[in-house]
Order: C-alpha cells, then structure tokens, then sequence
C-alpha cells in the first residue's frame, strides 16, 4: 500500500502537525504525516505537546448535572446496582472459550478470502454453513482505504486485519439493528496485522455494524454487514451473493 | 495531566479504573458518580440536547465500563481519556442525526470561558481551565472558532473552509495560529505553576 511513499520531511509536515494532533487530517496526508513520526522523535515531541494543549479544551468544559435516573438507567445497563454482573459473567465464560473452533473458522475465513468464497466441505465438523440468522459479511475500511474482512458465522464474529497501524490493544464492538452497541473482545495488532475470532452474543442478522476501536475509543476501521448466504440443500454454502 | 485524584482521601482515578476494569461494582459506582456530571456536561454543551446528550452521556460510560481493561495510563490522563471517548460519540451523534450542533462561540462562552463555577467544580477544573480561558480568550475570534471547531467538534479544515467560508488555507492557517498561541500559554502557565510549587517548597 506504500510502496511508492516518500517519506516527507520536517518542513514538508510542520504544517500538519496541528492537524494531527487535533486528529482532523485524514486521508494520504494523514498517512504522510504518520510515516514521518516514525523516524523523528522531535516532531512527535511536537505532536504530543500539542495534544496535550487540545485535550485542555476538552478538560475545561463546564460539568451538568445529568437527568433524573441517569445512574439507575446505567447501573441497570452495567448489571451493576443489582450485582448481577450479567456481562461480566458473559465475558468470564465466553471469552476463554476461544478455542479449536474459532482456530477452524478462522482458517476457513483466510481461505475463503483467499478465494473469493468458495465453497468449502460440508463433511468436516468445523466446516463452514450458514448460521441460523444468517452469515454477513463486508470489508474492513478507514479513511484511507480496506483493511480487511469481517464476517459473522455459526454465532462467531471473524475479523482479519492489514496495515492497520494502531498502536496498543484494539477492541472489536459491533452495532445491532435496534442501535445497541455490543463489545465483542479486544485483541492485538502485530505490525499493523491481526486475524482474530470471538463468540458474538446477538445473532447475526442483528449486526448491522462492526468496529475496531482503538485505546481512546476512536473507530479506526468500519465495516457495514451484508448477507453472505444461504444455507444450501447440500450444505455446500459461503459462496457470494 | 491531572485527575481528579488529588480529592483528599478519594482514590484515584487509575485506581477506580483498575477496580472497574475487573468488575467490581463498588468502583465502578464510584467511578460514574465521580465523573457523569463531567461526561454529561461535555455532552450537553456540544449537543444543545438533553435527550441526546444523556444517551450519549450513556453510552460514554458504557464504553468506559466495557474498555477500562485496555485504557493505558502512559497515553494520557483518564479524565483526558473519558472526555475524549464522550467528544467521539458525541460528535458521531451530530453527523447521524445532521443535528445543528452548538455554535463553537456559545461553547466557548457557555463553557470553557465561565467564571461562574460552583466550588467544587471549580477544584475539579482548577488545573485545566484558568490557562485555557485566557488563551481562548486572547485569540482573535476567527482563530478561537477554527480552534474550538477542530479540537471539540472534531471538524477538520476542510469542513471549517465550508462552514465558514473561507479558503482551505485560511483555515489551516486558523487552527495553526490558534493552536500555537494555547500551546505557548499552556506552556508559560506550566513553567509558572513549577516556579511557584519550587518556590513554596523552599
């Protein structure tokens, strides 16, 4: 992807370097910017400086009390005034559960987009066939391009990402159809690399998005679901529509 | 940076955090209460909208509660962290809607240029407002709009060109001048603060 880039230098990017830090450039100027830090310490002591001025503003804005029932309606989401913990037990379970099967599907998920989906054997038992509400799938993007795939199968969300250069840990959430916003895992990028699996907790055809969000909460990359398949009569399925 | 750690007797931030982090109700009550006004006023004050602010003020916190196991500590301070999470979100609802967000000048003059504090708001801003006030405050009133526009709304330079009518290079040159100037007042203020702890430790 940036094999032709020339990596800019000071002068060329001193201008930007406010637009950065107030995280508004995007785009190849974005990517100009970003190749240049890498190899110079002064101009991201720069950045930093300046980020640490914006995010002033931010600390300066005046509080407000929030509406009646505000905490309760939380507390209630959280699973925390009633110590139910209902999320925190789905993430005890499930989370350590990511074993052979997310390993199979996500084998299955690198050769089908190695092959534009092509039908793989039903005979296997990690074999893939669409799930009960369906398989969705759809490219991973950002401002400056596709960085991957992501797809939903049997009640797993399957995500492979490239040249994504976040730093740190990133977590996957996805968005249903009624506007919930659901964290599926977090995971780590390698160089900008990943291919990851986690069991979802709303069935497939409820996602309509899914996001990898960085440290900050910012949505580095976007994916909008589409139905994949059918179930076929001979169990031969996750072809493209 | 500072947190809201330095309540005499409260823990801090990072360690509610921690504590939520693994789930445990106590913090995370504790947390929430420490930091919804916050969360909300921040809302408010870039929506105009209590009904979509409080469902953004949620979401902040449910976000918060969902990814305190990965907040890390060397990437700025939790205050900065939450805020920035709440700005995100809001700043989303305002393009999904296409609601008419508030002006950059009423949230400058509505927000961070209030004198009129209650005391305990006041301790919780004290190391962030006075610096920033006077900075916003000294800008020229174009400059202070690029800058609020870029650095609370999100906007990039492009967006402010069209919004206000100018040339794609008058407003990158805004946000530079602008962010120039709050940076050397920030720095001044620092380089003050330091003086005058070094010389009350004498």
């Amino acid at each position: 992807m940036s094999q032709d880039r020339t990596v800019l230098g000071c002068e060329d990017v001193s201008e930007l370097l406010p637009e950065l830090a107030l995280g508004t450039l995007a785009g190849r100027e974005r990517a100009d910017v970003l190749a240049h830090l890498e190899g110079c310490p002064s101009c991201s002591h720069e950045v930093e400086a300046m980020s640490q001025a914006a995010d002033q503003l931010l600390l300066a804005t005046p509080e407000a009390e929030p509406p009646v029932g505000f905490e309760s309606r939380l507390f209630a989401e959280l699973g925390t005034a009633t110590g139910t913990g209902s999320r925190t037990r789905w993430f005890g379970t499930h989370m350590r559960t990511v074993t052979f099967a997310a390993a199979a599907a996500v084998a299955a998920l690198a050769v089908g987009f190695g092959t534009g989906w092509a039908a793989a054997p039903s005979s296997t038992p990690q074999s893939p066939v669409a799930a009960p509400g369906g398989s969705t799938t759809a490219a991973l993007t950002s401002a400056t391009g596709v960085h991957g795939q992501v797809l939903t199968w049997q009640g797993w969300l399957l995500m492979t990402v490239h040249d994504l250069h976040v730093a740190g840990k990133v977590t996957c959430e996805v968005t249903t159809t009624s506007g919930r916003t659901v964290r599926v895992g977090s995971f780590w990028l390698s160089h900008g690399y990943g291919t990851w699996a986690a069991p979802l907790s709303v069935p497939a055809d409820q996602v309509r998005t899914a996001q990898v969000v960085a440290w900050d909460g910012s949505v580095v990359a976007h994916a909008t679901l589409r139905a994949l398949t059918r179930r076929t009569r001979s169990g031969r399925a996750l072809r493209p529509q | 940076m500072g947190s809201s750690s330095s309540v005499m007797g409260a823990p801090p931030d990072e360690a509610l955090l921690a504590g939520m982090a693994q789930r445990d109700d106590a913090s995370t009550v504790a947390f929430v209460r420490r930091y919804q006004k916050r969360v909300y006023g921040l809302a408010l004050s870039l929506l105009g909208d209590s009904g979509t602010a409080e469902e953004v003020a949620q979401e902040a916190m449910i976000r918060v509660w969902r990814h305190a196991p990965v907040y890390d500590a060397r990437r700025g301070s939790v205050t900065t962290w939450v805020l920035t999470i709440t700005r995100n979100l809001a700043i989303d609802a305002l393009r999904m809607r296409r609601a008419v967000p508030t002006d950059p000048d009423d949230f400058v003059a509505l927000g961070a240029l209030s004198a009129e504090r209650a005391p305990e708001d006041a301790a919780m801003a004290a190391v962030a407002a006075p610096g920033v006030r006077r900075a916003l405050a000294e800008l020229p009133p174009e400059q202070r709009r690029a800058l609020v526009l870029a650095a609370v709304y999100g906007r990039t330079a492009a967006e402010i060109s069209e919004a206000e009518s100018i040339p794609l290079g008058t407003a990158k040159t805004r946000i530079r001048a602008a962010m120039t100037k709050l940076r050397s007042t920030l720095e001044a203020d620092e380089h003050e603060m330091r003086h005058r702890g070094a010389e009350r430790q004498r």
